[in-house]
């Protein structure tokens, strides 16, 4: 067994640092995250949340620091950041669906190429993921004829495909008007329970108070507090942490 | 009804027997310019599409060879790249004259296509080649399956103007002795001293040529829409 056995570590990152020029936007953040928990990055706008999230599958390059995903060291010289990537799923704010192919084809398309199943096997397992988040009526659809909540749930769908052990989510309902997000939260719900690992960029704290186990705030690209949501909504010690909790609670 | 004046019946059967004495004349030809340019065009399809997504892949080494290649093939006049190919490196390789002018035509449309392919990678979403590289997809295998399949819709129009520029300046190729369109033109010319009629014909000859093509990209184009984007006037 390795050090980071799935069931007891899935992401360990420690002092990741990423710079833009002049900016840090992310500034030595480490943050652990066990098998199937579920744990929420807040903090105001431009805190560095989605870029440190970025970080997590080699979207974004960090300058320094190590991190440890599904079992894997990320590395980018590492010849297997495609394979680590197949294992870690990501959900975009704006969805990122591929307008040229339809819902069932969107999910089908990865679990075709890169993990070499045949086109009956991928579109027998898209329609599985594509049920499981209430679309099966919708297979044949294009991104186009979609409302936006249904398209965030076919990008979960296909993220779902390639069976990832970790599922990244960048401010999955930012981009969605307000009767939408709920049926967007309620798949995240269900993922959450069935025992998914996941770290989740959210501006819905209700949500996360709900479903997250711990929460990480984030200011100027650090790391500034961490907890349960409780502990971190109702009491927390950090200055800047109850500024921002007492403006949007 | 006025009657016709006095003469023209003849005139007119006289026209149209010398039309179809040149046409006979011209139209064996015609295998000749398409297999050209068919030839010429996929040679440059190839090499075009491989140029213009090297820059995709952020080497400084790959964009350099694609930009020198592109300023250069594009800079030099393709009649002076037809002479430097045949006469030039033809009597090395020993190149025939079909190879020699399909080696000139494809390399320098190549360099305009290229850059089409560019621009057609350009316009499509940075979040759509995230999203495909989140998913495990190698820069390759996203390029295939995510990023030229929706390319294609942009690439088609202005390569289509390629495409049809590269029929008429098959054309060039006569200069080397092969016997297409504009050649045998020459030829009837110089036999029979017809010129009105004859260039008329030849004319008549490419923009029934170019007016097919037309059809057949309009045909893509059709083909590889998105739905949600615009058609830009075509009907589904």
């Amino acid at each position: 067994m390795t050090a980071l056995d799935q069931h007891a570590t899935a992401v360990v990152a420690s002092g990741v640092t990423k710079r833009f020029g002049d900016l840090i936007a992310v500034n030595e953040v480490s943050l652990t995250v066990a098998g199937s928990e579920v744990v929420a990055l807040v903090g105001p706008s431009g805190s560095g949340k989605s870029t440190f999230l970025r970080c997590l599958n080699g979207l974004e390059i960090p300058d320094e620091g190590t991190i440890d995903i599904a079992g894997a060291r990320l590395d980018t010289e590492h010849r297997d950041i495609h394979a680590i990537r197949a294992n870690v799923g990501m959900v975009f704010q704006q969805f990122n669906l591929f307008p040229h192919l339809t819902a069932l084809e969107n999910v089908a398309l990865a679990p075709q190429i890169v993990r070499k199943l045949n086109k009956a096997q991928a579109h027998e397992r898209a329609t599985e993921q594509l049920r499981r988040v209430g679309l099966g009526d919708k297979l044949n659809a294009h991104p186009a004829e979609l409302s936006g909540g249904q398209q965030q749930r076919v990008a979960i769908a296909r993220s779902l495909a390639m069976e990832p052990k970790v599922m990244l989510f960048d401010e999955p309902t930012s981009a969605l008007d307000s009767e939408m997000i709920g049926e967007v939260l309620a798949v995240m719900r269900d993922l959450a329970q069935s025992g998914m690992t996941m770290v989740v960029v959210s501006h819905e704290l209700d949500f996360v108070r709900e479903v997250a186990s711990r929460v990480a705030f984030m200011a100027g690209g650090r790391l500034l507090e961490w907890g349960t949501p409780q502990k971190l909504f109702d009491d927390p010690t950090n200055p800047r942490a109850r500024e921002f909790f007492q403006k949007v609670l | 009804m006025l009657p016709l004046p006095g003469g023209s019946i003849e005139f007119l059967a006289k026209q149209g027997a010398l039309a179809l004495h040149i046409l006979k004349f011209l139209l064996p030809a015609v295998p000749v310019t398409i297999g050209i340019t068919l030839a010429s065009f996929a040679l440059a399809l190839v090499l075009g599409c491989i140029v213009g997504i090297l820059p995709v892949f952020r080497n400084k080494w790959l964009t350099g060879i694609s930009r020198v290649y592109v300023d250069t093939l594009r800079g030099v006049p393709l009649l002076v790249q037809i002479f430097f190919i045949y006469f030039g490196l033809g009597k090395v390789l020993d190149l025939g004259q079909f190879a020699a002018g399909v080696t000139a035509v494809g390399i320098c449309y190549s360099a305009y296509l290229a850059e089409i392919f560019r621009a057609g990678v350009l316009s499509i979403a940075h979040g759509q080649h995230e999203a495909a590289a989140a998913l495990g997809m190698s820069p390759l295998q996203a390029m295939r399956h995510v990023i030229l399949p929706q390319a294609t819709r942009t690439i088609i129009p202005p390569a289509a103007n390629e495409f049809i520029a590269c029929l008429k300046d098959s054309s060039l190729v006569s200069i080397i002795g092969l016997r297409e369109v504009t050649r045998a033109g020459r030829e009837y010319y110089s036999q029979f001293f017809v010129d009105f009629q004859t260039w008329l014909l030849v004319g008549l000859i490419y923009l029934a040529m170019t007016l097919a093509l037309t059809r057949l990209t309009r045909s893509l184009e059709r083909r590889f829409a998105v739905k949600g984007f615009g058609t830009g006037g075509l009907r589904h």
